[in-house]
C-alpha cells in the first residue's frame, strides 16, 4: 500500500491545481447568497458538481440539503465533510442581493469551495484503493438561526420542524450513516496563524415575542411593552455569570400599523446564548419574565412562541488532535492556533446539535477581514480560506480511513456521546414551547 | 335694615377686629404644625372662640375644633371652614427649623378669615336679621403629607382617614351643616383679587414595598433580586402608561422613593416608594390606578421581586355648586371690582374639600395676596389685608346674603343641590378604596 504521506500528497497537488474551479464556485455562491432553506440556487449548483464527478447523492434533504457519497475501496466508517448553504441577512453589503439582501457576510460560500475541494482532492483511483470507508460531502442548509418568524411559517406547513439545517437532518436521520463530522469556518485576521482549533461556543435558545394592543382603540401599548421590556431585560443583566457567557439580544423584526399608522402589534426575534445548558434555561426564564412584565405593565396581548436554539459545541480532542497534526504538517507550527477549550467565542452553530452525538470537529481559516456579519466582512485571500482548509480535511481523512482505518475506528472508539439520537430529537422537541397572556396578569 | 347696611356693618367689625385678626395669622404663621399635628395652632383658635364667648368643642379628629353661631330663628346651618395646618417646607423663610413645618400654602390665612368672618356674623345685629347657624370648623390636615406618620395614627385607632374633613365627615361634624365654605389663598397672577374656581382633581395614595433579596452586588449579584431595579422599572412603567392617560382627565402620577438601598455593596432588598394617582373623575383616578398597580406588579415580575402595594384612600374631587358660588361671585364683584375678579375652570391639585364636595353644596374659591410658588420656598402672603380682610369680608356677605330673608337663598341652593353621595355612600366608598396587596410572581 502507499505510504500515508504520499496519499496526502497527491490529495494536495490535485487540489492545488483545481484552485481556480474551488474560487469559481465560491465566487458563484458569493454573487447568490440565499438565505437558510432557501439555498435552491447553491443546492443545484452543487448538485452539478455531483454530478459532473459521478458522485451519487440524495437532494432535497431538509428542503435544500443534498448529501453525496464518495466511497474508498474499502468498506469503513463514514466521514461527513460538511459545507453550509445560507448566507446571512446585511443589507448594506458589498455583495448583497438588491432584492432579498441577503449576503455571504459569514464565508459559507468558501465553505461550498472547500468541500468540493475535498472531492477533488480524494476523488482519485490511488487514494480511494487505499481507504477503509466513505466520505459524504454535506451541503447542509440554514446554519444561520435567522428569519424565525418565516421558518415558523414552514414548520407550520409542514416544510421543516426543526428551524436550522443541521437540527432537521439530524431529525430526518440524515447523520444516521455519518459517523465522523467536520467542517471548516473562516475566520478574519489572527496575527500570524492562518489556522486555528479548539475553543467552544455557545448554545442558545430563541423566541419569537408578539405584543398585541389590547383592543382597537388602544394603541402604542404593543410597542412601549416592547421597549420596556428590552429595558427590563438590561436591568437583569447583573444576575449573568462571567463565566456562563450570556448573551442577550435581539431585533424588532416586525411591526404592524392600523389604519392611522398606530402600532397595533410588534414582533420580536430574541436570543439567550450561553456555555452551559443549565444556564441558558435558568436565564431564558429571566427573559420570558421581561416579556411578560412588558406585558403586564401596558395591559398588552404576549405571545411567545419559543424555539430550539443550538447546542454548545465541543470539538472532539482526538479528531482535534489529527487536525491539528495536518494543519500543522501543511502550514508549519508558527501559523497553526491551538486555541484552550475553555475559551468560548461566544457565538452559536448547530455544528453544537451534531457535537453532542457524534464527534466533530469545527476548526476555523482566515482569510477574512473585517468583522463577522458586518458589512465589511469579505474573504480577501482564498488560499488560506478554501485550499487550505481542503488541503487539511482531505490529509485528515486520509488519516482517518487509511490504515484500516485504525484512526476513524480510535476516535469512535473513545467518543462518548452526550445524548443519542433519540434522546436529542426529544430535548429540542421539549424546548419549543407557546406562552399567551392578555396582559393582565 | 336693607342687606347692603348689614354687609357694610359687617365689614366694619372685620376692619375694627383687623389689628386682632393679622395678630392671630402672625402667631400661626410662626408657629407652623402638619396635619393632625397642630397642637399649638389648636389653642390660638379656641382661645378666640373664647373671646367671642361662643360654644365649642375641639380635640376633633385629634386637633380640630367647632364653634357655633346661633341665630334667634332657625334655619340652614353654614360651616365656614379654616385649615389649621402647615406644609413641610425647610428651606421656607418661616420654616421651623427643628421640623421644617411652613406655611407654604397659606393656611395660616384661612383661620384668620375665618375668625374674622365669624366675629362679624356674632353681633346683635345679626342675631336679628340672619337665621340658622354658622359654624365655624378648624380643621387639622388638609395637605396629605406625612403618610407614614399618619398610616401609623390610623394603625392606632386615631384617625381612620388620612385627611382632616373626611375624619370630620366620619366623626358626624358634617351631619348638621347644610351648606359648607371656605377660602384658600393664590400666588397666580391670572387668578387676580378673588378667583371663581371650578373643579379639582382627586387622588389616592399608595405605599408601595419592593421586596428583594440581599447579595454581595460586587462578589455576587447573581444571588440577590435588586429591589431598586424593580422600582425603576415600575417607574419607566408608569410613564410608559402616560400616554394613555386623557387630557380631559388630567391625571397626576409622581412618585417618590422613600428608601432605595441600605449600602452601595449591597444589591437592594428592600425599596419603598410613595405615589399620588389624582384625576378629575373617580373612574378617571381607579382607571389610572389599574395601570399603576400594573405597571408596579411588572417592575416586579421584571427581576423576580416580591412587591406589597397598599392603597390609601385620598381626596375626592372637587365640584362646586354653580348657584352657591353665584351668589359669591356678586359679592366678589362688589368688594374687588369685577376687573379684579379671575377664573378658573380646573385645579390638577387635590383637596379634602373635594369630599365635603361630594355630600353637600360647598365652594371653594381663591384670594389673591400671595407671591411664589404653592408648596414652595417662595409662597408667602404678601397682602394681608387682601388675604384676610377683603377674603372674610366675601364670605360674611355671602351668608348674609344665604341666611337673611328667612334663609330664602340658602334653601334655594340646598333644595337645587343634587350630592353625588349620601355621607354612609360617602364612607362605604372611601373604605372599598382601602386595599393592601402583595403579589409575586
Amino acid at each position: 500500500m502507499t505510504d500515508v504521506s504520499d496519499l496526502k500528497s497527491l490529495a494536495c497537488q490535485q487540489i492545488e491545481s483545481k484552485k481556480s474551479e474551488l474560487f469559481d464556485i465560491a465566487n458563484t455562491v458569493l454573487d447568490n447568497p440565499e438565505v437558510g432553506f432557501n439555498e435552491h440556487a447553491t443546492s443545484s449548483l452543487v448538485r452539478s458538481y455531483f454530478t459532473k464527478m459521478n458522485i451519487p447523492y440524495k437532494n432535497n434533504l431538509a428542503v435544500t440539503g443534498i448529501k453525496g457519497k464518495l466511497s474508498g475501496l474499502h468498506p469503513g466508517p463514514n466521514i461527513g465533510v460538511l459545507g453550509e448553504l445560507d448566507s446571512l441577512v446585511v443589507s448594506d453589503h458589498p455583495n448583497t442581493n438588491i432584492n432579498t439582501h441577503a449576503a455571504h457576510a459569514c464565508g459559507h460560500n468558501c465553505q461550498i469551495g472547500m468541500m468540493i475541494g475535498v472531492l477533488f482532492g480524494l476523488n482519485h483511483p490511488e487514494i480511494l484503493r487505499n481507504l477503509h470507508g466513505s466520505i459524504s460531502p454535506f451541503a447542509v442548509p440554514a446554519e444561520e438561526f435567522i428569519d424565525i418568524p418565516e421558518r415558523l411559517k414552514m414548520k407550520e406547513n409542514g416544510l421543516i420542524e426543526f428551524l436550522s439545517g443541521k437540527q432537521e437532518l439530524i431529525k430526518l436521520g440524515e447523520f444516521d450513516d455519518i459517523d465522523i463530522a467536520f467542517m471548516c469556518h473562516t475566520a478574519s485576521g489572527s496575527g500570524p496563524h492562518v489556522f486555528a482549533l479548539g475553543g467552544s461556543s455557545t448554545g442558545h435558545i430563541s423566541k419569537y415575542v408578539q405584543f398585541l394592543a389590547p383592543s382597537s382603540t388602544q394603541y402604542n401599548t404593543a410597542l412601549n411593552s416592547a421597549v420596556f421590556s428590552m429595558n427590563a431585560i438590561q436591568y437583569n443583566r447583573e444576575l449573568f455569570k462571567n463565566d456562563d457567557v450570556v448573551r442577550t439580544h435581539g431585533i424588532i423584526s416586525d411591526t404592524q400599523l392600523n389604519e392611522n399608522q398606530q402600532t397595533s402589534a410588534i414582533g420580536l426575534e430574541w436570543r439567550l446564548r450561553g456555555a452551559h445548558l443549565s444556564s441558558i434555561e435558568e436565564n431564558a426564564n429571566i427573559i420570558d419574565r421581561c416579556f411578560r412584565a412588558g406585558a403586564l405593565a401596558m395591559g398588552s396581548k404576549l405571545n411567545i412562541t419559543t424555539v430550539p436554539g443550538y447546542l454548545p459545541m465541543s470539538n472532539d480532542a482526538e479528531l482535534q488532535n489529527i487536525f491539528s497534526n495536518n494543519a500543522t504538517q501543511l502550514l508549519g507550527q508558527g501559523k497553526v492556533l491551538n486555541i484552550s477549550n475553555s475559551v468560548n467565542s461566544g457565538g452559536s452553530t448547530d455544528m453544537g446539535d451534531l457535537s453532542y452525538l457524534m464527534p466533530t470537529c469545527h476548526p476555523y481559516c482566515t482569510g477574512a477581514t473585517g468583522t463577522g456579519h458586518s458589512k465589511d466582512y469579505l474573504i480577501t485571500n482564498y488560499d488560506t480560506a478554501i485550499v487550505n482548509p481542503a488541503k487539511i480535511m482531505s490529509m485528515v481523512i486520509i488519516d482517518l480511513l487509511a490504515n484500516n482505518n485504525a484512526l476513524a475506528k480510535r476516535v469512535i472508539t473513545k467518543f462518548s456521546p452526550k445524548m443519542n439520537k433519540k434522546e436529542y430529537i426529544s430535548f429540542q422537541r421539549g424546548r419549543f414551547n407557546d406562552y399567551s397572556s392578555n396582559g393582565e396578569n | 335694615m336693607p342687606l347692603t347696611e348689614l354687609k357694610s356693618n359687617a365689614f366694619q367689625t372685620i376692619d375694627s377686629v383687623s389689628e386682632k385678626i393679622l395678630t392671630i395669622c402672625s402667631t400661626i404663621l410662626d408657629n407652623p404644625e402638619p396635619g393632625f399635628r397642630e397642637h399649638k395652632t389648636s389653642r390660638t383658635v379656641n382661645e378666640a372662640f373664647s373671646s367671642m364667648e361662643i360654644p365649642f368643642k375641639t380635640g376633633l379628629a385629634l386637633t380640630g375644633s367647632r364653634a357655633e353661631i346661633t341665630f334667634k330663628k332657625p334655619g340652614p346651618t353654614i360651616a365656614l371652614i379654616g385649615e389649621l395646618d402647615s406644609l413641610i417646607v425647610k428651606d421656607h423663610p418661616f420654616a421651623n427649623f427643628k421640623t421644617g413645618a411652613a406655611h407654604a400654602c397659606g393656611h395660616h390665612c384661612q383661620i384668620g378669615m375665618m375668625l374674622a368672618a365669624g366675629m362679624a356674623l356674632n353681633t346683635p345685629e345679626m342675631q336679628d336679621k340672619l337665621c340658622g347657624r354658622v359654624i365655624l370648623m378648624a380643621v387639622p390636615a388638609e395637605e396629605y403629607i406625612e403618610i407614614e406618620y399618619r398610616d401609623t395614627l390610623r394603625t392606632l385607632g386615631k384617625i381612620e382617614f388620612l385627611g382632616g374633613k373626611p375624619e370630620f365627615i366620619r366623626i358626624g361634624e358634617f351631619d348638621d351643616v347644610d351648606i359648607s365654605m371656605m377660602m384658600h389663598t393664590t400666588s397666580v397672577p391670572e387668578e387676580k383679587q378673588i378667583c371663581i374656581s371650578g373643579t379639582n382633581n382627586g387622588t389616592v395614595a399608595k405605599r408601595i414595598t419592593f421586596i428583594g433579596r440581599g447579595a454581595h452586588a460586587g462578589g455576587s449579584p447573581h444571588l440577590g433580586i435588586n429591589a431598586l431595579n424593580a422600582a425603576s422599572l415600575a417607574l419607566s412603567a408608569i410613564h410608559y402608561n402616560r400616554e394613555t392617560f386623557k387630557d380631559s382627565d388630567t391625571i397626576r402620577v409622581h412618585p417618590i422613593i422613600t428608601k432605595g438601598g441600605e449600602a452601595v455593596s449591597a444589591v437592594p432588598s428592600e425599596v419603598t416608594m410613595e405615589t399620588f394617582i389624582r384625576g378629575k373623575t373617580m373612574n378617571a383616578i381607579m382607571d389610572a390606578n389599574r395601570k399603576v398597580d400594573r405597571a408596579l406588579r411588572a417592575g416586579a415580575l421584571a427581576v423576580g421581586a416580591e412587591v406589597n402595594i397598599k392603597t390609601i384612600p385620598g381626596y375626592m374631587p372637587l365640584n362646586q355648586d354653580i348657584n352657591l358660588m353665584d351668589i359669591f361671585k356678586i359679592n366678589a364683584n362688589s368688594l374687588v371690582g369685577e376687573s379684579n375678579v379671575g377664573n378658573r375652570y380646573h385645579g390638577t391639585g387635590s383637596t379634602d374639600m373635594g369630599d365635603v364636595s361630594q355630600i353637600m353644596p360647598i365652594i371653594h374659591p381663591y384670594v389673591g395676596g400671595a407671591t411664589g410658588i404653592g408648596h414652595g420656598a417662595n409662597y408667602v402672603i404678601e397682602d394681608y389685608q387682601l388675604s384676610v380682610l377683603t377674603a372674610a369680608k366675601s364670605l360674611s356677605a355671602t351668608i348674609i346674603d344665604l341666611l337673611s330673608d328667612n334663609a330664602n337663598l340658602a334653601n334655594q341652593v340646598i333644595a337645587k343641590h343634587r350630592p353625588a353621595m349620601k355621607i354612609a355612600e360617602y364612607l362605604s366608598f372611601m373604605r372599598s378604596l382601602n386595599s393592601n396587596e402583595t403579589y409575586k410572581d
